[in-house]
């Protein structure tokens, strides 16, 4: 029955390529040009680059610890306490970045088609089906994820290519944007864009062969960074004015400006379905991921009873945002900052020294 | 276990419940109004007159299952306001139907507006969900509530289609740009462009009447909007580009200047053009001409002033027949192809020279060949190219292939 709910290599790549892709979505391309201006694209080269070093270096330390995540080595590091304090960071930052993302997309669609209706009629349009689908764990989450991936990234593909004929090669240029400063050492902060290794941590017990972890990492990663890469490009090809301008939703400017001809014209609502479909995925990955940091953190028998609670919690969280601002506030500068530390210095920090204790205790 | 189920089932059921009451707030066709145009004037008494023209639908498209048909007819709503939105809201409140902008196929602005500044009305629409991007902008010559209560459509039945096809005439005539509002909102904010737009106008009585001194043979392509001596019934008529500086009118092109700045953009599909006939000074010659690979720009900065060389190749097929000429004669095509040569090049040469010591408005896009020269936005931001763009000097060549006649080559 466990190894029934293992994911395969394929399933493993989409779960976490659908986390770049949502945050593709949900503004971070602009996010990141309005940091560094026309020299996003490099800024995206480099911090590629150092996501992949890092995503080897992860894995080598994983190796060590061929069956566990992150939670499991803090508690072979620290103890009881030291698992606990890991595992309640992990839940704040999965659950703030559900309500986060939640929140500011049912504000843009509600934005575009639903004015009238109340925010949490929108919020509970998510929440409620997602409550039921993380019941059915896992492995199945996976296997829809897989399905719907493919047909999201196609959709990146559609948008980058029907739009290519209005891009303007020279809006790349001034090729170091707002100053070098800004592209190669500011700019290094923008590495909280592979916020997808929160998920990589996790991912070593969820496998049906652990020995492949690294192929789906270094995968994920190189999957993540081409679309981030994509993201930016067309953004700042199309939209002279981006590295000056903040948009709500930058992706779908793009998708209004796509028309075939004559007769195929506004079709950013078949996006928007892909995009809420996507966003579906990414919270039940999410929701999902909780349950098994709070069966971990609890002992608990049946985890997925938890589902109901965690996206109740979402959905209250969600609410705290009062307003734009609180939401930009919280991605820019809280979620960003919250990821770097977490993700990129306290887990590696935790990764390390379980190595050398480990190391210690076979000598 | 059975209780368990039936439990499951009634749950997912009142869960499902909520997603059906979508239609609460759901909107009609009959309870909508479609605005196919918009025209902002400057107002008499408060600070804009907006003006909506709405689309008429016919009676079929009441009934249930009905076909959505529009009527030929359209009505315009006109109001004084502080805003657009303000206006909107006016009008909203007199007509029964809700205003809808999703169906807008142009926004048409006063010439007197456009003098003072339109950055406030641009943002507005743009930021405006139901106004898509690929609506046109016009600058009216007249008032917009005139442009729009002369908007007739003989030729087409329904409003939105007749503004999108009276606008793409600009692929076989090249006498305008189909610029839309994405495009001018984009360029108002570039750092190497400027924006510029649609020049409209009606064509009236007096305008048909009003007799031109033009030279011969560029008299079509010398006409802006409200200035061609078309007979017909009144009528909206497009012709030329509006050129701006920022967010504000500084002038007009006229049809042949549209010609030559769709060529420099590389926007040029076709059009026909006049040029003096070779062996008769009295007569002319037409041609038809298609662009025939993009334009090869180079710019340089020459002690800080930009020296801009332009290598244009156009093809071209002789559509007038003359007994003197014999168009499969290798000697006749070369002069012909001369002259077109050197009248293209005294047509651009002079509108490049216009756009630069006359309107100072890079309207051509000049600034995207030279920004690739700075290291940061700093340094390109302090170049202050759009003003520098006063002290241009341009070197045009064209090169063009006149390739043959239609049905005979000589008679």
């Amino acid at each position: 029955m466990k190894s029934m709910q293992k994911i395969n290599k394929f399933e493993a790549i989409a779960l976490i390529v659908i986390i770049t892709i949502n945050q593709i979505i949900l503004n971070l391309p602009s996010t990141i040009i309005l940091s560094t201006g026309s020299s996003a694209w490099i800024n995206i080269i480099i911090i590629s680059i150092l996501a992949i070093l890092f995503c080897i270096l992860i894995c080598k330390l994983f190796k060590r610890f061929p069956s566990n995540d992150i939670v499991d080595i803090s508690e072979y590091l620290g103890g009881k306490f030291f698992k606990i304090l890991v595992g309640i960071l992990y839940i704040s930052f999965f659950v703030l970045m559900s309500a986060l993302f939640l929140r500011y997309f049912s504000n843009n669609i509600k934005q575009i088609y639903f004015e009238k209706s109340p925010i949490v009629f929108l919020l509970l349009l998510f929440l409620i089906p997602i409550s039921i689908t993380a019941k059915l764990g896992i492995k199945s989450i996976a296997r829809a994820n897989l399905i719907l991936t493919p047909i999201v990234l196609l959709s990146m593909i559609i948008l980058f290519i029907s739009t290519a004929k209005l891009f303007i090669t020279q809006n790349l240029f001034p090729i170091l944007g707002f100053g070098a400063n800004e592209t190669f050492l500011i700019g290094l902060t923008n590495i909280y864009s592979f916020v997808s290794f929160a998920y990589i941590y996790f991912l070593v017990p969820l496998l049906k062969n652990p020995e492949d972890f690294k192929k789906i990492s270094i995968w994920s990663i190189v999957i993540s960074a081409i679309n981030l890469f994509l993201g930016v490009v067309c953004l700042i090809m199309l939209f002279p004015f981006i590295p000056f301008s903040d948009e709500m939703l930058s992706i779908y400017l793009v998708a209004r400006l796509i028309e075939f001809g004559k007769f195929l014209q506004r079709v950013d609502a078949v996006f928007i379905l892909i995009w809420i479909l996507s966003l579906f995925s990414f919270l039940s990955v999410n929701v999902s991921f909780i349950n098994k940091i709070l069966k971990k953190l609890l002992t608990l028998k049946n985890h997925r009873e938890m589902s109901f609670s965690v996206c109740a919690v979402i959905f209250s969280i969600s609410l705290l945002f009062a307003n734009i601002s609180n939401i930009k506030f919280t991605q820019t500068v809280f979620l960003k900052y919250f990821t770097i530390g977490l993700v990129f210095i306290f887990s590696l920090f935790i990764l390390i020294l379980a190595n050398l204790k480990f190391k210690k205790e076979k000598t | 276990m059975k209780t368990k189920k039936l439990i499951a089932y009634l749950l997912i059921i009142i869960f499902c419940l909520p997603t059906l009451t979508g239609c609460y707030s759901a909107q009609g066709i009959e309870t909508l109004a479609y605005a196919v145009a918009i025209g902002i004037d400057k107002g008499e008494n408060d600070k804009i007159k907006l003006s909506l023209q709405f689309a008429l639908l016919s009676n079929s498209s009441s009934g249930g299952g009905g076909t959505s048909s529009q009527s030929q007819d359209s009505t315009v709503s006109t109001v004084d306001c502080s805003s657009i939105d303000a206006g909107i809201a006016l009008i909203n409140s007199y007509i029964s139907k809700k205003v809808n902008l999703s169906h807008c196929k142009a926004i048409v602005i006063s010439e007197e507006l456009a003098y003072e500044g339109i950055s406030e009305y641009i943002y507005t629409l743009t930021n405006n969900i139901e106004v898509r991007p690929d609506c046109n902008v016009i600058i009216s010559k007249c008032n917009a509530s005139d442009y729009l209560n002369n908007s007739k459509p003989t030729l087409e039945t329904v409003s939105a289609r007749y503004y999108e096809f009276t606008l793409n005439s600009t692929e076989y005539t090249g006498y305008t740009e189909n610029v839309t509002l994405a495009d001018f909102y984009a360029d108002m904010l570039s750092t190497t462009t400027q924006a510029h737009a649609i020049l409209g106008g009606i064509n009236s009585k007096n305008t048909q009447e009003e007799h031109s001194d033009l030279p011969l043979y560029d008299i079509e392509g010398s006409y802006t909007a409200s200035q061609t001596p078309i007979q017909s019934a009144t009528g909206i008529e497009n012709m030329g580009i509006a050129v701006f500086n920022n967010d504000r009118l500084v002038g007009e092109l006229t049809g042949m200047e549209a010609l030559c700045h769709l060529i420099m953009l590389n926007e040029f599909e076709s059009a026909s053009i006049t040029i003096p006939n070779p062996h008769n000074i009295n007569s002319v010659t037409s041609l038809f001409i298609t662009s025939n690979k993009a334009p090869k720009i180079s710019v340089k900065l020459i002690n800080g002033t930009p020296y801009i060389d332009c290598y244009i190749s156009i093809s071209g097929n002789i559509l007038s027949l003359d007994e003197n000429m014999n168009y499969s004669d290798g000697t006749t095509l070369q002069i012909i192809k001369d002259y077109t040569n050197s009248y293209m090049e005294e047509n651009i040469i002079s509108y490049l020279y216009k756009t630069s010591k006359e309107y100072n408005s890079d309207i051509d896009d000049f600034g995207k060949y030279v920004i690739g020269n700075y290291l940061t936005w700093n340094d390109w931001i302090e170049s202050d190219w759009l003003s520098n763009y006063e002290n241009a000097f341009f070197s045009v060549s064209v090169d063009t292939n006149i390739q043959t006649s239609q049905l005979f080559t000589k008679v």
